[in-house]
């Protein structure tokens, strides 16, 4: 018995004594650990009001339980499908629109010959990354403004009627994701550039020897290489999909298109910080969280088991 | 024999050369139309002229913006939130990826876990709003630089980068008798540089660029940022546009452009120094990420 109680604190003491040896890290991880307390868990907890009804002067603990209250009234209301479908289209056809830009930019700069301009190119395609959301959406605005925009001058050429195409429901997600497109595309294409450079050189070379023409090159060698990156991408941005950009859409969409661009992120800001009807609001951010959990673990299980299978 | 090989073009280069052309004018004309909105006469902004050169040259928008104390003002404001809030950012980040790259730190795994679960668990806009207003932060400019200390992001790439370091420097260090914060303050961040550097860009960007959080959390107008007083700027536009009646009134286009020019400005001049960390902060994130 003794000896057993002995082997058993023997094994603990020693991590414990080194835990204890370690006094200076875990005094250097206390203020991170804090922050991550605070700032993060203390926000989940917060969330009960979801379940209550929350007032400003009574407090979190104070407010009465109204169970399920909110998620029914959210789920029964119109807005529930609007909302619902509004963010999933915007997800869904940003992804699928945006997704192939930084590929073709990739393939483009590594088919150009020319070092310089190749240099000049990519510099330049970075730029839009620096702009804040607030600018590109200023010059989205002033770009297609009917009377003095440069954009709505070429759109009128190509036979579009002069129009308020801002506040017009139809164009609402073509100007959200083509302004995306011109915002991430130089950027993301950095990530296959990277790969593209992984790519084993004497692959090319055989392919050389075979006669192959660069275009074929370009399918045989180049993209197969680029592959298992852009499967990878492709999975972590579908993890994303419900991670619209909230705040563009607060900045372009107005009363007129809330028919498309409503989303849950903005609904959330309009009923709770707005409206200050926070246990409501909670309850609809708490079910966008909720839907976005689960398919963020959904894309996190399809990619391991991609990288489990992808060593072919 | 030493021929210098002539590049000959063949169809796919034309293709990719015009390709090129159009990305470059795609993206240039743009912000050079915000450039020669900034420096036009009103008049012609209105007709419509106004393309990629100003028109009718005049300095009257930047006059307008100095003017009143609104502009400079939420930009100084600006400054201050963004290096405040980037030497927090930094501080905290090193610190605490620090003990994370010390494999032999008992209960590792577990903290990393600890922290990683926020990744997926979001309590969202509304929890958070009313803790920073609990904790009497709102209106302040802690509230934009606190509660967002941390990127978890950017600590993996800084730990990732901490354990790249040869655990002989710290063993070195160790049997010269150094503790802890000597060997982080000495050894470790002196070698983390250009990870630093990496980070201090996206965290500069990140402040630099926020318009959402400070337009929640700062109430008083002259504790605005520039970016939501751009937003104000903004909305005027848009109600007008909204408005079809009152397009006619001269247009705050102008001084809007001036001041967006204004606030990119740092990031042009700071660009060509910058770009290589900002490739290598991508590059890390991809990977990572």
């Amino acid at each position: 018995m003794e000896r057993q109680a002995g082997v058993a604190r023997h094994r603990h003491r020693p991590r414990l004594r080194k835990a204890l040896s370690q006094w200076q890290l875990y005094l250097i991880l206390l203020p991170g650990a804090l922050f991550y307390l605070v700032f993060h868990y203390v926000p989940l907890g917060g969330l009960v009001i979801a379940f209550k009804d929350y007032g400003l002067w009574t407090g979190i603990i104070d407010s009465p339980w109204v169970g399920l209250k909110h998620f029914q009234r959210f789920f029964s209301s119109p807005d529930f499908w609007l909302l619902f479908k509004n963010t999933f289209m915007l997800g869904f056809s940003s992804l699928i629109f945006s997704f192939p830009f930084p590929i073709i930019l990739a393939l483009l700069l590594n088919e150009m010959r020319f070092n310089k301009l190749k240099r000049f190119t990519q510099t330049v395609s970075y730029l839009p990354t620096f702009l804040s959301v607030v600018v590109v959406c200023s010059m989205v605005i002033d770009l297609l403004s009917p009377q003095n925009g440069m954009l709505a001058k070429v759109l009128q050429a190509f036979g579009f009627a002069p129009e308020y195409y801002i506040t017009d429901p139809r164009y609402f997600r073509a100007i959200y994701i083509i302004s995306g497109i011109w915002q991430t595309t130089g950027s993301g294409a950095i990530i296959y550039l990277a790969s593209l450079s992984n790519i084993d050189t004497q692959l090319y070379e055989a392919a050389d020897m075979d006669g192959c023409g660069r275009l074929r090159k370009i399918w045989n060698v180049t993209l197969p290489g680029m592959l298992p990156t852009i499967a990878i991408m492709f999975i972590i941005r579908s993890g994303e999909i419900l991670r619209v950009g909230y705040e563009k859409v607060l900045l372009l969409y107005n009363p007129a298109t809330y028919s498309v661009a409503d989303i849950f992120a903005t609904y959330v800001y309009r009923q709770g910080i707005e409206g200050q009807n926070y246990s409501y609001a909670a309850a609809v951010g708490l079910f966008e969280s909720a839907v976005a959990f689960i398919i963020v673990i959904a894309s996190n299980q399809v990619s391991k088991k991609l990288n489990e299978t992808s060593l072919w | 024999m030493q021929v210098k090989k002539k590049i000959r073009l063949d169809a796919l280069d034309i293709i990719v050369l015009l390709l090129a052309v159009v990305i470059i004018l795609g993206t240039l004309l743009p912000m050079l139309n915000v450039f020669s909105l900034s420096l036009s006469n009103p008049k012609y902004i209105v007709g419509g002229e106004v393309s990629f050169y100003p028109k009718g040259f005049t300095l009257n928008a930047y006059k307008e913006m100095l003017s009143s104390s609104r502009i400079p003002r939420a930009y100084a404001n600006s400054i201050l939130y963004t290096g405040v809030g980037v030497l927090f950012n930094l501080f905290f980040t090193v610190i605490t990826a620090y003990p994370l790259a010390r494999k032999e730190l008992v209960g590792r795994k577990w903290i990393i876990i600890f922290i990683t679960i926020t990744m997926f668990f979001n309590a969202g806009m509304i929890p958070k709003y009313l803790l920073v207003s609990e904790l009497g932060m709102m209106d302040s400019m802690w509230g934009l630089i606190i509660p967002t200390v941390i990127w978890t992001f950017y600590l993996t790439v800084m730990r990732n980068f901490f354990e790249g370091i040869p655990n002989e420097l710290y063993e070195a260090s160790v049997i010269d008798g150094a503790s802890e914060f000597q060997i982080l303050a000495r050894v470790y961040f002196p070698l983390a540089k250009p990870a630093v550097a990496s980070i201090a860009l996206y965290y500069i960007m990140g402040h630099w660029n926020s318009f959402f959080i400070p337009s929640i959390y700062i109430t008083s107008a002259e504790k605005y940022p520039l970016q939501v007083v751009l937003r104000d700027l903004l909305n005027t536009a848009v109600s007008s546009n909204f408005n079809m009646a009152e397009t006619i009134a001269t247009p705050p286009v102008a001084l809007k452009n001036a001041v967006i020019f204004i606030s990119i400005v740092p990031m042009l001049i700071a660009y060509p120094f910058l770009q290589k960390y900002f490739t290598k902060g991508m590059m890390v994130g991809a990977v990572k990420g």
